[in-house]
């Protein structure tokens, strides 16, 4: 989460509009998903992945690699239980000495499409969450009118958010240097402790935090300084030529008949 | 009436409960004046942090009154504003104070909280950065900040507020050396610009070099009020206290006890110290010579070598100076402040401190106060 919300602050894309990113990425996800041709999520895919490297300027830190993989791995093996489960013809199989699996042509497609699918929406969110931080985020629902309480409470628990695992990270290694983590039981009982007490420390910096706030003349309203862009034309015009032309694509795709079920 | 008019503060038999805690302050009366740098010292759980809070409305006395330019606190939201405005208090954990996610994003908290223009923001942010020395990181995430460093940012938001009264709950705690001296020099500099400070602290050397005026709070008593010297010679309280005098202190009166020195003026630290053992050995002290920097007047790295191989001493004083002689120099070059100045014109050498123009003649106030003190010929030009 760290990693993320640093990588946010160094992203080449920090000062684009968040409401016009989110716009855009909403569009190519309803695009992608719309879609009955592979060819759409494999462009999004593309757009995505170009997106995202730009934003984190090509270099994939360890945070993002471990997060594309795991996800890789778990679309995957979904992809292939869906190739697996789906009925259709048998285009191949394969033995398993006890049993036997069947992929089908429609089995086989579905899951292309599901996969490229999900790696498609997964590279444009990460886009997203590349180059946004909470704090514009949260600017942002302020602009779509969300309740500023709502905005106000996420702004709230990104920051304490940090000092709960600084606090959860010293009690750690004061166990630590207390043997409190020698053998099972004994690991489990420590766990159990900090459990308690972060819940109990949470309360006191909840005080504090409280006493620091008012010392410093908080209104129940969290402004920021360097205020991100509004949603300007251009935005909302990249979005809508994306969201037609892709429809587009799709339609003569299913019409020719390329990449169909 | 004289007195009411500089006072900025005052507590009239303030008492404090916390639920559960007992009494935290016990019938406390006090007056923070105008002007001046108060330290106010006692042991853990003495009640000082609490008793900051009240200055601020952030508590309210259970008894008594506290009241800000003579006028008694009221606790309705847009007084407690505006007294917080006029009143910044420091945390001594910065991290109870910070906010925001990045340096300028908290600096800009307060003033933003106040409603001012994104213009008159903006001014504030630059000029509290560039006093903490901090505009090189102002884009930085603040839980990337060291512990000496978001010290620093927590300060910088107080002054963002521009307040008239500073209070600081142990400023100096946690930071090093060098540290405890930047900041020790940047609120001489923020006295110089006429701001009232009030500081916490358990180091007794520190408090005694800074402060005019000193409280002590002892189990939520006000138990002294006064100068340094009724303090440190009422042996009785500080025995209860647990309290030691400085060191400066405790060698001054032992080499008045010895015949060496007489007991006046007394020291507050060594470089005092040693500029009374000048005038005992009638040895000569190096001059000064201030030379005004603004961005017009920037010292180029030429120059300020120059000087060095001269053999001259060459310093700062204040943030501005700091910050541009930091553009022309080398970062590895770390040019001594006021204090480490007056240290090499001890030596003999001559010195030359670079200052922006309005700090000059407190500097040169400062410098001709000591000659006077210590009965010395320094000259500034």
């Amino acid at each position: 989460m760290f990693e993320l919300d640093e990588l946010a602050y160094r992203s080449a894309c920090l000062r684009w509009s968040p409401m016009g990113k989110f716009l855009f990425v909403l569009t190519l996800l309803v695009s992608s998903l719309l879609a009955k041709s592979l060819l759409i999520p494999m462009v999004v895919l593309i757009v995505g992945t170009t997106l995202l490297g730009y934003s984190i300027h090509f270099r994939i830190p360890r945070v993002i690699g471990i997060i594309l993989l795991e996800a890789m791995g778990m679309i995957v093996l979904g992809g292939i239980i869906i190739a697996a489960v789906t009925p259709g013809t048998t285009v191949f199989s394969l033995n398993l000495v006890l049993f036997k699996i069947g992929f089908s042509d429609k089995g086989l497609f579905t899951a292309s499409l599901v996969t490229v699918r999900a790696l498609a929406g997964m590279t444009v969110m990460l886009f997203f969450a590349t180059s946004t931080p909470i704090p514009y985020f949260a600017d942002m629902l302020l602009r779509l009118k969300v309740p500023k309480e709502f905005a106000e409470l996420m702004t709230m628990v990104y920051r304490y958010s940090f000092m709960l695992f600084d606090e959860a990270g010293r009690m750690y290694l004061a166990a630590q240097c207390r043997l409190g983590f020698k053998g099972k039981i004994n690991t489990l009982r420590t766990y159990a402790k900090m459990i308690t007490g972060m819940f109990i420390r949470s309360l006191e910096t909840a005080e504090r935090q409280n006493v620091g706030l008012q010392c410093r003349n908080y209104q129940n309203n969290v402004c920021l300084f360097r205020e991100p862009k509004g949603i300007g034309y251009a935005w909302v015009m990249i979005s809508v030529v994306s969201f037609l032309a892709l429809f587009q694509l799709n339609e003569i795709c299913v019409h020719v008949g390329i990449m169909l079920g | 009436m004289s007195l009411l008019a500089n006072t900025l503060v005052e507590c009239k038999n303030l008492s404090f409960e916390y639920p559960n805690r007992g009494m935290a302050l016990r019938d406390v009366s006090l007056r923070i004046e105008e002007g001046k740098k108060t330290a106010i010292l006692g042991p853990n759980g003495a009640g000082k942090s609490t008793l900051f809070l009240h200055f601020n409305g952030v508590l309210k006395p259970r008894s008594g009154q506290v009241m800000f330019d003579g006028r008694p606190i009221v606790y309705r939201n847009k007084e407690l504003s505006q007294l917080r405005k006029e009143v910044a208090v420091i945390l001594q954990n910065p991290d109870d104070q910070i906010f925001s996610a990045t340096v300028e994003e908290d600096v800009a908290f307060g003033p933003l909280n106040l409603g001012l223009p994104r213009d008159e923001v903006a001014a504030r942010v630059d000029e509290a950065l560039s006093l903490v020395d901090m505009s090189h990181i102002r884009e930085r995430p603040s839980q990337q900040l060291s512990f000496g460093q978001r010290k620093r940012l927590a300060l910088a938001g107080a002054l963002a507020m521009r307040p008239k009264v500073l209070i600081m709950d142990e400023p100096t705690a946690g930071l090093d050396p060098h540290m405890v001296q930047e900041v020790l020099e940047l609120t001489e500099e923020l006295h110089m610009k006429g701001i009232t400070l009030v500081m916490s602290t358990h180091e007794m050397e520190v408090a005694y070099s800074w402060a005019e005026d000193f409280k002590v709070v002892h189990q939520g008593r006000l138990m002294y009020s006064g100068p340094a010297d009724g303090l440190f010679t009422n042996r009785s309280l500080l025995d209860m206290l647990g309290f030691q005098a400085p060191t400066v202190y405790r060698m001054n009166e032992e080499m008045c006890r010895s015949g060496l020195f007489d007991r006046e003026p007394v020291p507050r630290d060594m470089t005092e110290m040693r500029l009374k053992v000048c005038r005992m050995n009638r040895r000569s002290v190096g001059g000064m010579r201030i030379k005004e920097v603004d961005t017009e007047r920037v010292p180029t790295i030429i120059e300020v070598h120059g000087l060095i191989s001269q053999g001259k001493a060459v310093g700062y004083y204040g943030s501005t100076a700091k910050h541009l002689l930091a553009m022309t120099l080398p970062s590895d070059v770390r040019l001594p402040g006021l204090t480490g100045c007056l240290d090499k014109m001890i030596d003999g050498r001559e010195a030359v401190l670079y200052a922006e123009p309005k700090l000059v003649p407190s500097i040169v106030h400062h410098i001709n106060s000591l000659a006077q003190r210590y009965e010395l010929n320094i000259k500034v030009n």
